[in-house]
């Protein structure tokens, strides 16, 4: 790499001067190529004169023109108006700046549930899906076992359909009573409603070595559990809303 | 892999866990035996998880029984004084435990339990 022996400018290798300063760029060079803080002289008692009003002149012979064409675009181009958006496709909050940490938990898209409210979320979907049981049980009981297999499809069916609304939405019934959301941890988004099916089947790692991975959020630093970590997502806090089965429209 | 990595644990957080930790193992001490959910891995495999024997750890140890608790899982005792450290506030607020001696730990008590089992 060179630099004008003149004014520091960076050259490049096609250059036949500086484009700063005019200064041929085959003259020898007084300037180290690779300049570390603290190599250059101190400035001079008073300090450097100021610039003289108008600017400085032109170089003799003045600037080459531009070649044929224009300069080109720099590589990867120009960046947008109004800047390049956030990795990973979320926004930027407004004013420019996430709010302060919250005690105890926080992720750039908010506040991360506690172990107890996410409980609750769970016991509440759970609860559902037993009062979807309970008349298949009495049917079981009282005229047939195939109502069992029944109840138990219909079971299956409800938690797909709470996977689903957590990954489309980011709540199931659960989560919106008690003010629940999982999103991404990239995205700050929910994850699709394909990606919420897979997040439940990832917690089957969860409840596989004795149960343990639905307890990671008690000491996790983003209270995430193993199905979490696999599919990476975080829940955090929203504002509660009034119960229901299907996300408000 | 940095072996020197460590995970940052707020105690004050486990507080409320582990003092219900301990009472709901004091509890289940007194309750007949059978108490508990079977481990999935070992209901479908046959593999105890490195997790299996921690319940009937807890049990034997909350109800005196220290002996038959280590025997069961070495881990059920250790999670037992480390509930009581915590929840009496015997240890720092922030404590932070080397990774590696976490995955020590429990790949230890899973061999424990592989050969528990005769497995290995």
């Amino acid at each position: 790499m060179n630099f004008c022996p003149q004014c520091g400018s960076q050259l490049q290798p096609t250059d036949a001067s500086c484009m700063a300063c005019g200064r041929a760029a085959d003259a020898p060079s007084v300037v180290p190529a690779l300049r570390m803080e603290g190599d250059y002289p101190p400035p001079p008692p008073g300090g450097y004169p100021p610039p003289p009003p108008g600017g400085y002149p032109p170089p003799p012979g003045g600037y080459p023109p531009p070649p044929p064409g224009g300069y080109p675009p720099p590589p990867g181009g120009y960046p947008p108006p109004g800047g390049y958006p956030p990795p990973g496709g979320g926004s930027f909050p407004p004013g420019g700046a996430f709010p302060p940490p919250a005690p105890g938990g926080y992720s750039p898209q908010g506040v991360l549930a506690d172990w107890g409210a996410r409980a609750l979320g769970a016991l509440v979907d759970a609860g559902l899906i037993v009062i979807l049981l309970i008349p298949f049980w009495v049917l079981e009981f009282a005229i047939s076992t195939a109502f069992g297999v029944l109840g138990d499809l219909a079971a299956l069916a409800a938690v797909i359909v709470f996977a689903t609304q957590v990954g489309q939405y980011g709540q199931s019934p659960g989560m919106r009573m008690v003010g629940l959301k999982c999103i991404s941890q990239t995205t700050g988004r929910p994850i699709g409603a394909g990606a919420g099916v897979l997040r439940w089947l990832a917690h089957i790692v969860d409840s596989i070595i004795c149960y343990i991975g639905w307890l990671f959020p008690l000491w996790d630093k983003n209270r995430q559990t193993i199905g979490d970590k696999i599919m990476s997502t975080v829940v955090i806090r929203v504002p509660q809303q009034k119960f229901s089965l299907l996300p408000p429209t | 892999m940095n072996v020197l990595a460590t995970h940052e644990l707020d105690v004050r957080r486990l507080r409320t866990p582990a003092a219900v930790f301990l009472a709901g193992g004091l509890v289940l001490a007194h309750l007949p035996e059978g108490w508990g959910l079977p481990c999935p891995l070992r209901t479908l495999t046959g593999v105890p998880c490195p997790f299996c024997g921690v319940t009937t750890s807890v049990r034997d140890a909350l109800g005196g029984r220290v002996r038959a608790a280590l025997n069961a899982a070495p881990l059920g005792v250790v999670l037992i004084g480390a509930a009581i450290a915590i929840a009496l506030r015997l240890i720092p607020a922030n404590v932070r435990i080397l990774r590696i001696v976490l995955a020590a730990a429990v790949m230890a008590e899973w061999c424990f339990e592989l050969h528990r089992f005769r497995l290995v």
